[in-house]
């Protein structure tokens, strides 16, 4: 009986959790689920001024400095960008830690092509 | 919390890397994010693998031959070990799981055209002298059943596996595996 309880509190708790981790992150049910599963090696670095709300601005075909005037700074950016360059505004904390993925991806005319928002698992 | 947060931090420092043991005879692109923290291919010969303090987060063939009808970078895990064989121009992989992702899944990803990784140490020979059986492994030469037993048990050795039976003596796996090339009991010299 007591392992019932055990089991059952278990599951209210992940449930309510992955609930919460959708709200928070804007997430869809597939990364809510990973991002509350694998909460225990989750290791995000976040940029400087990144905020959610700041991120959802980003829109396709935006220029890189309409980016940066909403999101500041990333963490590394390519600085080529004869095809494709990514601006990285999360990292993870170490190599093999997942992490919170939050990377604007510009194609070669420095336009927004790409938004990526999702849980990395490494 | 502090403890959950001490127990979290304990475990990433663990940090159990993904590897990937090349024993075909294709060249393999192995793409790892530890050196530099982007992401770097780099070519792993065949009868290398990935250096153990590094970890590999995706592979795809040099030649672009496809690996389970996917070109491109297929993704696995941490804690996972790839093993790649070939038979007849064709690769077959052993992992515990795989996805395809696209080739800027990891960013940009620049490519280093030198060979690296090291050399896999396998049993290449076995032979019995009286009561004794003595295995030949690469780069040590012959070694006692002990000695290679304990190599064995500890991951030194790529091509063999442990066997500890109930009611016997513990012995090296010798029979071929489908999956590993654990094959070297083809050539026992007696």
């Amino acid at each position: 009986m007591k392992l019932l309880k055990l089991t059952g509190g278990l599951t209210s708790l992940f449930f309510l959790t992955l609930i919460f981790n959708i709200y928070r992150f804007g997430y869809g049910f597939n990364d809510g689920f990973w991002r509350t599963l694998m909460t225990p090696f989750e290791g995000t670095v976040w940029s400087q001024r990144f905020t959610e709300e700041s991120f959802d601005k980003i829109k396709l075909g935006m220029n890189s400095e309409e980016v940066y005037k909403i999101l500041g700074d990333p963490l590394r950016k390519d600085e080529a960008c004869d095809d494709l360059c990514f601006w990285i505004y999360t990292w993870q904390e170490t190599g093999t830690a997942d992490f919170d993925q939050r990377w604007i991806v510009f194609d070669k005319n420095k336009r927004v092509t790409e938004v990526r928002k999702s849980f990395f698992i490494d | 919390m502090e403890i959950y947060e001490a127990l979290k931090s304990t475990w990433k420092k663990l940090g159990i890397k993904g590897q990937v043991k090349n024993y075909s005879s294709f060249e393999i692109w192995v793409l790892e994010t530890d050196t530099t923290g982007t992401p770097i291919a780099r070519i792993l010969s065949p009868g290398f693998k990935t250096p153990k303090d590094i970890d590999i987060d995706a592979f795809k063939s040099v030649d672009g031959i496809f690996i389970d009808k996917h070109k491109e970078w297929w993704k696995f895990y941490d804690l996972s070990t790839v093993e790649i064989c070939s038979k007849n121009q064709l690769i077959f992989i052993s992992v515990i799981t795989k996805t395809a992702v696209k080739e800027n899944h990891f960013g940009k990803v620049s490519y280093k055209n030198e060979k690296w990784g090291e050399p896999l140490k396998v049993i290449t020979n076995i032979r019995k002298n009286k009561k004794r059986t003595e295995y030949l492994v690469s780069e040590q030469g012959w070694l006692d059943f002990e000695t290679a037993l304990k190599m064995v048990c500890h991951h030194e050795i790529d091509n063999a596996r442990p066997v500890f039976p109930k009611n016997r003596q513990p012995y090296i796996r010798s029979k071929r595996d489908k999956n590993t090339l654990n094959n070297f009991s083809k050539k026992e010299v007696s």
